[in-house]
């Protein structure tokens, strides 16, 4: 008992931390300009800080780890892609939005395109991409909490909310870039020393780590379960019986039973099953139970640890997540992967209002290369914490929990070496960068939509002649508002997977923002009505086949022809093409209605400060 | 380049553009061959790939080790090429077509 209460003090000091940070930043917080873009004046080193920490989520922290244990070696794209994403923002991006000079995305679609409907659509969709993005944060700090301490999911949506909610109604973006520095290099400690101990404590190098994964379901048998292992399965969960097993429900619960093609059985490929509670319901090998309903069950001692995929393909690159609609297909669905991982990050409104904090557009070059660096010092680790808890902590396995690989490794392999004290410790460290993790992204999510409400929405389109003061307090209303609708949203998303959701996010904003950045930037004749036809095409595509594949996922559509599967789960490969396609075609065709300024507008865009042609 | 440019003029803006995204694609489409390269051997060449050096195969050693430097490489090549050209290009513009500065501002020309 003695030692829980380590991770308990871990987590307290984060978030005291971070309340302690953002108030002594509000005191430095004084202008319109300070709270919303911190002045303009932070230098590259803590500005590069800022936006790594804001880009590095629940997703990035605890994500990557869990999916690499799950699925393997094509994994690894996504920490490639994720940092990739910044080289592409500074090559396309960085120096001309800086240079722009606005406030928010929506500040540049209004002003590069001289029309308010343009700001519009933007604003609707840095407010679907910021709710979409933030719920899956929330969700993370939920599991994390009721992993760690046995509280209710709520619990941990409403601590990390209320938080940091409070931070940036207080202390506007200044506060907020002292305290996502601070949080980054909280993350980058702990994905890094923790894992340093533990592979002393294994005595496995980097070759043997990933050897000694490989043989799980390889050479190697997959372990069975010991002892009775009692777990919670969200409703869609899982079980894939890699052999004859046993599981015993709590309480009844309907699912849907499928075999693997090649099973010998004369019961048809798939069927409806209803398990009673308390009795055992035996599965055969290669048969694959699907819950409808969340149920907690207990999968009975000497059955092989459900859904491990076989060693072999788990270390061989287009495995099981690529080749989810058949290995003719896995090339194309890690293409369509790449392609909205490196556009999405350079369209994402939370990481692109941090340029305009840049003092000029060669700073912001420099912070973003600054970025990469750090992204890439921060991405190189969690394929060893994913590897490593392939080995030593399958049973996150049974029920798809992987994504606490890097909270129970520690404990395991810690306790295993008999220093449960240092165990707690590192548990501690982890779960302290994993409240950094959710806190920094939910805060500059929630900056981003509330900046959304009180900016562009109420100073620019309701009350242009708003005083100072009641912007201010109108960001602070929109803050606290936007924090308990995205509460309450997470409160009903418990079930859905965090990963695919961050993932989709990217896709969404590839397939919108991106373009419009892109050509906004580079393409004079860009229009306002190719602007909009593209980005309502992208944005169309990409959440309707997000949303279809929610629904796949869920049951509830059937699933589709393989192609028609790969490009609507992974649709960036077709979105971000036709959505920039689009606008150079219809700005073509509305050639007539290209802003009168335009030559004005690619001046300052692409001049450098030296030749003093803004007014700043 | 022969005779200075108008900073408002059509041609300058025109040059400004062309180099910098120019640039952006070069850098661009090498990022595009290297990630490329390694999916197309992973799929073309396996038995390559899942050579063992050091204990890791290749196709581990290239995504999830070998990436990142490339990445920073990259990122470096461009940050001092388009500085290079900036300083370039404010070499090309005519000093009397600037406007005017705020008399304690250094000379626009002469910077770097």
């Amino acid at each position: 008992m003695g030692t829980q209460v380590i991770p308990v003090i871990f987590v307290t000091g984060i978030v005291l931390a971070t309340i302690g940070l953002g108030m002594y930043g509000t005191r430095l917080s004084r202008t319109t300009s300070d709270f919303y873009v911190a002045g303009r004046g932070v230098g590259a080193f803590w500005n590069s800080s800022a936006i790594t920490g804001e880009y590095l989520s629940a997703a990035s922290f605890m994500g990557i780890a869990g999916m690499l244990m799950k699925y393997g070696y094509d994994v690894l794209w996504y920490a490639v892609g994720y940092s990739a994403g910044f080289l592409v923002l500074l090559l396309f991006i960085a120096a001309p939005l800086r240079r722009f000079g606005a406030y928010t995305i929506p500040d540049f679609a209004h002003g590069r395109l001289d029309s308010i409907g343009m700001r519009k659509v933007a604003v609707a969709f840095v407010l679907a991409i910021g709710f979409f993005y933030m719920m899956p944060q929330l969700k993370g700090a939920g599991i994390t909490l009721a992993q760690l301490f046995g509280s209710p999911y709520w619990v941990g949506v409403v601590l990390v909310g209320g938080v940091v909610a409070v931070n940036v109604v207080i202390g506007g973006m200044k506060g907020l870039t002292l305290v996502q520095a601070f949080q980054h290099w909280v993350k980058q400690f702990a994905i890094m020393v923790p894992l340093f101990v533990i592979v002393s404590v294994t005595g496995t190098g980097v070759g043997a780590t990933l050897t000694a994964a490989e043989r799980v379901g390889g050479t190697d048998p997959v372990p069975a379960v010991s002892q009775d292992l009692t777990a919670h399965w969200p409703a869609g969960g899982a079980v894939a019986f890699t052999s004859d097993g046993t599981i015993v429900p709590r309480t009844d619960t309907r699912a849907t039973l499928t075999r693997a093609p090649g099973a010998t059985s004369p019961s048809p490929a798939s069927r409806r099953v209803t398990l009673s509670a308390g009795t055992p319901f035996r599965a055969a090998k290669g048969e694959r139970l699907v819950f409808a309903e969340s149920v907690s069950a207990t999968i009975r001692a000497g059955t092989t640890m459900p859904n491990v995929i076989d060693g072999r393909s788990w270390s061989r690159p287009f495995g099981a997540m690529t080749a989810r609609f058949g290995d003719r297909y896995a090339l194309l669905y890690t293409v369509s992967l790449l392609v909205a991982l490196l556009c999405g990050t350079a369209g994402l409104p939370h990481i692109l209002v941090r340029f305009y904090t840049n003092p000029d557009g060669r700073r912001a070059r420099l912070s973003t290369l600054m970025v990469v660096v750090f992204t890439s010092l921060f991405y190189v680790f969690p394929a060893a914490w994913g590897a490593l808890g392939r080995t030593f902590v399958p049973s996150l396995y049974a029920n798809g929990s992987t994504d606490l690989a890097i909270l129970k490794l520690p404990e395991q392999v810690m306790a295993a070496a008999g220093s449960p004290l240092a165990g707690a410790v590192l548990v501690g460290v982890m779960s302290a960068g994993a409240f950094a993790a959710f806190m920094t992204t939910f805060s500059g999510l929630l900056m981003s939509v509330a900046s959304t409400f009180a900016h562009d929405i109420y100073a620019r389109i309701m009350h242009p002649k708003a005083r100072a003061s009641a912007r201010l307090t109108a960001f602070q209303i929109a803050a606290a508002g936007c924090a308990a609708i995205a509460i309450c949203l997470a409160l009903l998303i418990e079930e859905f997977d965090i990963n695919l959701l961050v993932g989709w996010v990217f896709a969404i904003a590839a397939s919108t923002f991106f373009p419009l950045l892109l050509m906004g930037v580079w393409h004079r004749g860009l229009t306002p009505a190719g602007a909009v036809t593209g980005m309502l095409a992208g944005g169309a595509g990409s959440i309707g086949s997000v949303i279809y594949s929610m629904l796949v996922e869920l049951g509830v559509a059937a699933a589709p022809a393989p192609l028609i599967g790969v490009l609507t789960h992974q649709p960036a490969i077709w979105t971000v093409p036709l959505a920039i396609g689009l606008m150079f075609a219809v700005s073509r065709a509305t050639r007539s209605s290209v802003p009168a300024n335009a030559r004005l507008i690619m001046l300052r865009l692409h001049a450098p400060e030296q030749l003093g042609l803004r007014p700043e | 380049m022969g005779s200075k440019l108008d900073v408002h003029g059509e041609e300058f803006i025109r040059v400004l553009v062309r180099r910098q995204l120019g640039l952006s694609c070069s850098v661009a489409a090498l990022l595009v061959a290297a990630l490329g390269a390694v999916l197309l051997m992973n799929r073309f060449q396996p038995s390559v790939m899942s050579t063992r050096l050091l204990g890791l195969p290749v196709s581990w050693w290239t995504v999830g080790v070998g990436a990142f430097p490339v990445l920073v490489g990259l990122a470096w090549v461009y940050l001092r090429r388009s500085g290079d050209f900036e300083d370039e290009a404010i070499g090309m513009v005519d000093i009397a077509t600037l406007p005017p500065r705020e008399a304690n501002g250094s000379h626009p020309g002469k910077v770097r």
